[in-house]
């Protein structure tokens, strides 16, 4: 039998052999008509819907824009849900991403120096070694003149984009333990020292607050005897030191191997055994009293803002029956109304809905700050491991928060603890740094 | 159809049943079962997704911006709540395909114990992978056009035509007795 015929035997739907079709039309909705319950199942699973697709809808978006850094976390979404495509798309970036983080193959094996150009080309192999000056997120960046590491075993290079962090090997070099690290002879002194790639160490700086690590890092930097100071003093003097050692340069060096690649989080690794005090938690400054309306997807934009208006909230929850969907920012519905010249939308706010950011209560604060970082109009959720909303963040209550550096004396420096390394945002280093100064 | 009572009209529920809606319904329930069926939904959720999605396309009718197509919206919908049951029980790692329940029917090559080639014809629809066993049965079966497939799958019509092209190519495979199992991503 062939394929044809054998799926025209399909065509006929098939009958129940037990005789049960199913409930009727009329009894179907007459069940939904008498319970209450059976009401807000359908309503609710029916928004949950609406918020897969308008997510699912805002991940194209980007897409199309070509930005598939705000893509991935909303197909993520989608694809869990099952909509559309979403898994293609995702799958698509993830292996974007790792082929990527593979230097373009420079099948010279000489030693020639190879230029770079934006992630996924070959190189030139006639080309020398140089920065690229185009100022491209994803040209690899090697210091003028630099011979790339060839040969078996070479460590490969990573486009600048794929990094937020700053990594400064000199400073580094004096910081772990010299015999925890194998030095990687392919690679030349003018990139400060040598690390053999596949353990290597990142460190970055976080100058925006104070740390210990810090603290630590200008001490040992100058080799000046640790001595106890006020930390509004440190970042003075620290950005002195720094800058005679450091490059503040947004465009930062070699990066781990390809097969290495993690996220930034996990790939910076404790550094020797300098202890700091127990780092804050995200318990230690959300608040369970943030004004944040709760409404549904299907709630139009006029009333959203209304609801937002009267509670002098910023963003809004977005719920599908008990579950946090996603939230809404004032700003968004600013925007939409503003292209409704004012008038009262009655448009849904599918379109608007961002992905919520969860944390756990537990988590270091630096999470936070780095959530909302990326978006300081928004809200982190803090919610316990069962999915029960204990509190919010939000960029105002980091900012106004109590700081422990406010102390008289710095922390002690012999409390065990783990580091914590934090990231430099990959942008050029302010001529004054606040001391709250968060990423915009 | 019998009238509904009075009493019975609910708030978020339009007062009166769109005829059309009943009329889809009826037309409709037995082959949306058998795609249903086709795509792993496990046999005692059936009916369950039959009814809820269509409460839902009579919940949003009223809002359908193109009521013409309300068909592929129960389906659409129907699919979607199929992918969230397929999901939880992939998620409690409930032991059983509902492939699985087809080990028992005949090979399709040898086709004298079916003589009407259906329990061969799923079996062998239920080998493909799921996103062609989606697009080869209601392109086939149900009589969607690409469009409305895609519509439907919320996915290109050119992935449908991929797909649709895969999907025959692999059945070719499968009754001349070369064909492999499902690939993975499956449910």
């Amino acid at each position: 039998m062939d394929v044809e015929s054998l799926l025209r035997t399909l065509t006929d739907p098939e009958e129940p052999t037990d005789g049960d079709s199913g409930r009727t039309f009329f009894e179907i909705m007459q069940g939904a008509d008498e319970d209450p319950r059976e009401r807000r199942r359908i309503q609710h699973l029916a928004d949950l819907l609406d918020v897969e697709d308008a997510i699912y809808a805002q991940a194209l978006e980007h897409l199309a824009a070509g930005d598939d850094h705000a893509a991935e976390p909303l197909l993520r979404i989608a694809a869990d849900a099952g909509v559309g495509e979403a898994e293609d798309h995702l799958a698509r970036i993830l292996a974007d991403r790792a082929a990527d983080a593979v230097a373009p193959a420079t099948g010279t094996g000489t030693g020639t120096p190879q230029a770079a150009g934006t992630s996924g080309q070959s190189p030139d192999p006639e080309r020398s070694a140089q920065i690229s000056t185009a100022g491209s997120s994803d040209d690899l960046l090697l210091p003028a003149n630099h011979l790339r590491p060839e040969g078996e075993g070479a460590p490969e290079l990573l486009p600048a984009s794929r990094w937020t962090s700053w990594i400064e090997a000199e400073l580094a070099g004096r910081l772990v333990d010299p015999t925890a690290v194998e030095h990687h002879s392919d690679v030349r002194n003018d990139l400060g020292l040598r690390f053999r790639y596949s353990t290597v160490t990142i460190l970055a700086v976080d100058l925006r607050g104070f740390s210990l690590f810090r603290k630590h890092t200008l001490e040992a930097c100058d080799f000046r005897p640790r001595v106890v100071r006020h930390p509004r003093a440190l970042r003075t003097e620290e950005m002195r030191v720094l800058g005679e050692v450091c490059t503040f340069n947004p465009r930062f060096v070699l990066v781990p191997p390809a097969h290495d690649l993690q996220p930034i989080d996990q790939q910076i690794r404790p550094v020797g055994r300098i202890s700091r005090p127990a780092a804050r938690t995200v318990a230690d400054v959300m608040r369970n009293d943030v004004p944040v309306p709760v409404i549904s997807a299907r709630t139009t934009v006029h009333e959203t803002l209304e609801r937002m208006f009267a509670a002098e909230a910023q963003v809004a929850a977005v719920e599908a029956g008990s579950e946090l969907v996603g939230v809404i920012r004032l700003s968004d519905l600013a925007q939409r109304l503003a292209a409704a010249q004012g008038s009262p939308s009655i448009e849904r706010i599918t379109g608007l809905i961002h992905p919520a950011d969860f944390v756990p209560p537990d988590a270091p604060l630096e999470a936070v700050r780095r959530t909302l970082a990326r978006d300081p109009g928004g809200i982190v959720v803090v919610r316990d491991r069962d999915g029960r909303r204990l509190g919010y963040i939000t960029a105002e209550l980091l900012l106004t928060s109590p700081d422990e550096d406010d102390g008289p004396a710095a922390p002690p420096v012999d409390q065990p603890g783990t580091v914590t390394p934090v990231l430099l945002p990959s942008r050029p280093f302010p001529t004054k740094i606040g001391r709250r100064a968060t990423a915009t | 159809m019998n009238g509904l009572p009075e009493r019975s009209r609910a708030v978020s529920f339009p007062s009166v049943w769109p005829s059309e809606v009943e009329k889809l319904f009826d037309d409709n329930a037995a082959r949306l079962r058998g795609y249903l069926l086709s795509v792993g939904c496990p046999e005692p959720d059936v009916d369950d997704v039959i009814q809820d999605s269509i409460l839902i396309v009579a919940r949003r009718y009223a809002s359908l911006d193109h009521p013409e197509m309300v068909r592929t919206y129960w389906y659409r919908i129907a699919s979607r709540l199929v992918w969230k049951i397929l999901k939880e029980r992939r998620d409690r790692s409930l032991p059983g395909d509902p492939a699985d329940y087809l080990q028992a029917l005949p090979d399709p090559v040898e086709g004298a114990v079916d003589p009407d080639g259906r329990q061969a014809a799923l079996a062998l629809v239920h080998r493909l992978p799921l996103r062609q066993r989606q697009v080869l049965w209601l392109r086939v079966v149900v009589g969607f056009s690409e469009a409305e497939t895609a519509d439907v799958l919320q996915i290109s019509v050119g992935t449908v035509k991929s797909q649709f092209s895969d999907a025959k190519k692999n059945m070719r495979k499968f009754v001349e007795g070369s064909g492999e199992t499902r690939e993975e991503g499956t449910n």
